[in-house]
């Protein structure tokens, strides 16, 4: 053991990204390529009438214009997330109806880009239009179905008595506005066909096996026939998992003009057809008693899904895991609207659930004149209320007593607008912050070769989470070898599946499986070290020795409830003159279990804290009531934290491993770090200036004044 | 990277500050100047022949001559991205909003997606693979790694650049929009966070990479960063805590 994990390791791609030569999935160089331009629809709700295609197909360079027409054959895959998956259910230019503006209608094929640009724009459509359903006043809600073989509704004890005798209650609604992923790497993908019966597909995916055999699927191919090529992902927070349409669409068009094809979408074309968070509301209400222990806890959620396909935001899946409570109900509710299918974003459900919850806990704080830390420490739930299984490694309160310390949280004045800086009105809240421990089947396979150097293959990827670093790490640690002298292959669907990076289980899926094809080299060398292996290997003139394994959960899962923990402490300060919030200072301290690389799971939680930042204080995706189109759709419109809008965040992990979850004790850390945010900045603009904002973002027409 | 001279010529003044701002903020005022360099690229002798709607230009990339035929509505970005291979430069909104194509052109940074590439001939233009002399990285290159100053990787191109472009400024002089006294402008040693942060935002990162960034600036400014990893609270494998 070389003692590397839990050490700060600078990636090792880092190489490739400062210098430009990581490549991106627009930027593989094939010969022969050519560009693909989408057309869009206008309208939010109707059908196509005409669509005349004439002058598209006689400007300079057009090779092909493709419409609902003449769509290339594609055939529907199980989409049930075992085999395959796909965005959205319906099949791109399926027929002549139009869901939501800003939907797929066409394809234009060029020589250039800017020629394929062009022609898009010749391609004239007419409409036949209904009065889009946009109003989330005016929609019909039916119970949510279940989603992903879970239910949503959920009811423990009594929840009428519960709340009829307590001695503090709070009903509160909150909502959260629509969110787009934004990326700054735009959806891109290039497909490629050897023949009609062999595709190459460049593109980003958070699951490489998973779209191997989605896109052998939809062209009714065997797996091995497919190969999904994505080294490199500019970002992705759960919008660059599996095919949108717009990739189906590419996949299949080039097969049809037996080219190379490339399709990058516009910034526009991504707000409506590259997912976004549903805007929620939640309706909570909770009762506690005087000395401040909760006896009910009831959860009622509002969200909205496309005319084409059902995605639930799942809010009430962090209920039943924060505290403890005699009576508690779930209930969720969806209403189909014109929109573009929204989808997973960074932490779904646990983040505007916890915005609603972790508010409403601040409420039941200042109700019962208790300190907010101590409302918590007091309520702390030592199982999952759903599971009625125990958790393991928790640390919950060793999150909020450390940050309480690191903030100096102590020192808080328990009124509001009691402090003051420059002017301004100065305020500290705090939030809590938890998100599930996942962890799926990985495989990995090691080479170890006779200059005493290993590779390290899986079909994994790295969309900025440091599991490149992660994967040399573990290997380094296990092999007794320098982090420098592993090199690290992914996202190539040749390789071994390395499962989804996604619900943060990269790390706790592949270390596990790293360790062990580490072991099973060392084994199959007959040796105990790495280098003693390499020795032999120098000696007998072999080329390398190869272990190949997997590793998956197991029998745990039916023992413990598996969650990550955390506390989030804030300081903004607003300025009521022009309504302007600032944060000013965060410290955050998380539970992840056994932290593999110190720095770059730093970084995980300072980006995640930060794009929760955004989601407080800026993000909001609107449409034009009227018409459903977007009038924020792109990011002169769709606001995100830039530099100037960010403070240094502090980050601390416990560190200490879980070994009931995995044999390296590692769990994730890519989603944990948003949750609770907005509530800890809402929470301090409370304190700051005795405004209680239920409504994302915290925008300064809310705070002036 | 750049003429040692060229960049004296340059005088510390508001004007030049101003210069700036004005560069960053649109392309318009450049039509004039887009006739002239098209009429001029037409009168050209080059080896290739455009096609009709295409004209030759020579850019000059990372120090070397690259002859191509492109549309007038080519931007650098496409033209660096599509024609030239130099994929390093990144297209991230296309409109000048996000600033990962950020290139030098003469030293000054430019969004290369708002810059058209027949308007660039006679320039120096530098991409992030210009950066590095061989296998030796620009300081503010290793400073991103030893900062964590990106995630995906996607807008560290740009953000290099902008960083390396940053430093410059401050070497020459030039205020930003929050500098306090326009009289004295930071110097390397003294510049504040505040000031680093004014000056990379135009520079989005969704990762939000941001404290490494400014980090990495600081140390390629010869300051003193905040350490980049997490403080660990449990550093033994024992049971210090329940």
């Amino acid at each position: 053991m070389s003692n590397v994990i839990g050490t700060s390791v600078s990636r090792t791609e880092g190489r490739a990204k400062v210098t430009g030569s990581a490549t991106y999935s627009a930027e593989h160089q094939i010969s022969g390529l050519v560009h693909g331009y989408l057309i869009t629809a206008s309208v939010a709700n109707g059908q196509i009438r005409a669509i005349d295609t004439r002058e598209a197909e006689k400007a300079p360079g057009v090779i092909a214009v493709f419409t609902h027409k003449n769509a290339p054959k594609v055939f529907m895959p199980k989409n049930d997330f075992m085999n395959s998956k796909i965005y959205e259910a319906r099949l791109p230019l399926s027929d002549n109806q139009v869901h939501y503006a800003g939907q797929i209608i066409g394809l234009v094929v060029a020589d250039t880009f800017e020629r394929a640009r062009h022609g898009a724009h010749l391609v004239k459509v007419e409409y036949d239009t209904q009065t889009p359903l946009i109003d989330a006043k005016k929609v019909t809600f039916k119970e949510a179905p279940p989603q992903f073989g879970e239910e949503f509704a959920f009811a423990k004890g009594n929840i009428a008595a519960g709340l009829a005798n307590a001695a503090i209650k709070i009903e509160a609604t909150y909502t959260s506005s629509t969110e787009l992923h934004a990326p700054i790497e735009p959806h891109a993908i290039i497909a490629h066909w050897q023949g009609a019966d062999a595709l190459t597909v460049y593109e980003h995916t958070q699951w490489v096996a998973g779209a191997q055999r989605t896109y052998a699927e939809l062209f009714a191919l065997p797996a091995e026939k497919v190969r999904i090529v994505a080294p490199y992902i500019g970002g992705a927070f759960g919008c660059k998992a599996v095919p949108w349409p717009h990739a189906i669409l590419c996949a299949a068009v080039a097969r049809q003009v037996k080219r190379p094809l490339k399709v990058v979408l516009s910034r526009r074309q991504m707000t409506a057809n590259a997912g976004h968070r549903s805007e929620t509301e939640q309706m909570l209400r909770l009762a506690a008693t005087k000395d401040g222990m909760l006896t009910a806890i009831a959860h009622e959620v509002k969200s909205y899904t496309s005319p084409v396909d059902v995605f639930i935001e799942p809010c009430t899946g962090i209920t039943p895991v924060m505290y403890t409570v005699p009576n508690l109900q779930l209930k969720q509710e969806l209403a189909v609207m014109n929109i573009g299918t929204p989808t997973f974003m960074r932490a779904p459900g646990e983040n505007p659930g916890l915005w609603a919850l972790e508010s409403a806990m601040d409420e039941l704080a200042w109700a019962l004149k208790m300190d907010p830390v101590e409302l918590r420490l007091k309520n702390e739930t030592r199982e999952h209320q759903r599971k009625g299984l125990p958790f393991s490694a928790k640390h919950f309160a060793d999150c909020l007593n450390v940050g309480a310390e690191r903030f100096g949280w102590n020192d808080r004045p328990m009124q509001v607008r009691s402090l003051t800086r420059d002017g301004k009105r100065v305020g500290w809240g705090m939030a809590a912050a938890t998100f599930p421990g996942l962890r799926g089947r990985a495989s990995v396979k090691v080479r170890l070769l006779p200059d005493g150097t290993a590779h390290v293959l899986t079909a994994a990827n790295d969309m900025g989470t440091g599991a490149y670093t992660v994967v040399a790490v573990t290997a380094a640690e296990v092999l007794g070898i320098p982090v420098e002298k592993i090199r690290v292959e992914m996202g190539d669907s040749r390789l071994p599946d390395g499962g989804l990076a996604g619900g943060s289980q990269m790390t706790a899926s592949l270390a596990p499986a790293v360790t062990a094809a580490c072991q099973e080299v060392l084994k199959t060398a007959n040796c105990t070290t790495a280098s003693e292996a390499c020795a032999a290997l120098r000696q007998s003139g072999r080329g390398a020795i190869e272990a190949t394994a997997s590793s998956a959960p197991g029998a745990e899962m039916k023992k413990w409830a598996f969650q990550s923990w955390g506390a989030h402490f804030a300081e903004v300060t607003v300025d009521e003159e022009i309504g302007r919030l600032r944060v000013t200072r965060w410290v955050s301290v998380m539970n992840i279990g056994q932290v593999i690389n110190a720095k770059a799971a730093a970084s995980q939680v300072r980006g995640a804290v930060i794009m929760g930042i955004g989601q407080a204080l800026m993000e909001e995706a609107h449409l034009d009531p009227n018409t459903g189109y977007p009038v924020v759709y792109d990011l002169a419109t769709y606001h995100f934290p830039a530099h100037a809008d960010t403070p240094r965040i502090d980050v601390a992990f416990v560190g200490k491993p879980d070994l009931n979850f995995n044999p390296i004790g590692a769990r994730g850390v890519g989603e944990i770090g948003i949750t609770g945010v907005s509530a800890a900045i809402a929470n301090a603009v409370y304190h700051a200036t005795g405004k209680r904002l239920r409504s994302l973002p915290l925008t300064p027409d809310k705070l002036i004044g | 990277m750049q003429d040692p001279e060229e960049r004296t010529k340059r005088q510390t003044s508001r004007r030049n500050f101003l210069g700036q701002a004005l560069t960053a903020a649109g392309t318009a005022i450049a039509a004039p100047t887009l006739i002239h360099q098209a009429t001029s690229a037409q009168n050209m002798n080059t080896t290739q022949t455009p096609a009709p709607g295409e004209m030759a230009v020579t850019l000059t990339v990372n120090g070397k001559p690259r002859s191509l035929t492109l549309e007038p509505r080519v931007t650098l970005l496409d033209a660096l991205r599509e024609q030239l291979g130099l994929v390093g430069s990144k297209k991230g909104c296309d409109h000048g909003q996000c600033g990962a194509c950020t290139v030098l052109i003469d030293g000054e940074r430019v969004y290369s997606c708002l810059a058209l590439a027949v308007m660039q001939e006679g320039k120096a233009i530098t991409t992030v693979e210009g950066l590095a002399n061989g296998d030796v990285l620009h300081p503010v290159q290793d400073a991103f790694i030893d900062n964590d100053g990106f995630q995906c990787g996607y807008c560290t191109p740009g953000q290099v650049c902008a960083s390396v472009a940053l430093l410059d400024e401050i070497k020459r002089g030039c205020a930003s929009a929050i500098t306090p006294d326009l009289t004295r402008a930071p110097q390397l040693a003294d510049l504040s966070e505040a000031e680093i942060k004014e000056r990379l935002s135009g520079n989005l990162c969704r990762c939000s990479a941001y404290n490494g960034i400014v980090a990495a600036v600081q140390q390629a400014a010869g300051q003193q960063p905040p350490a980049p990893a997490a403080a660990m609270l449990l550093t033994e494998p024992a049971e210090v805590l329940v």
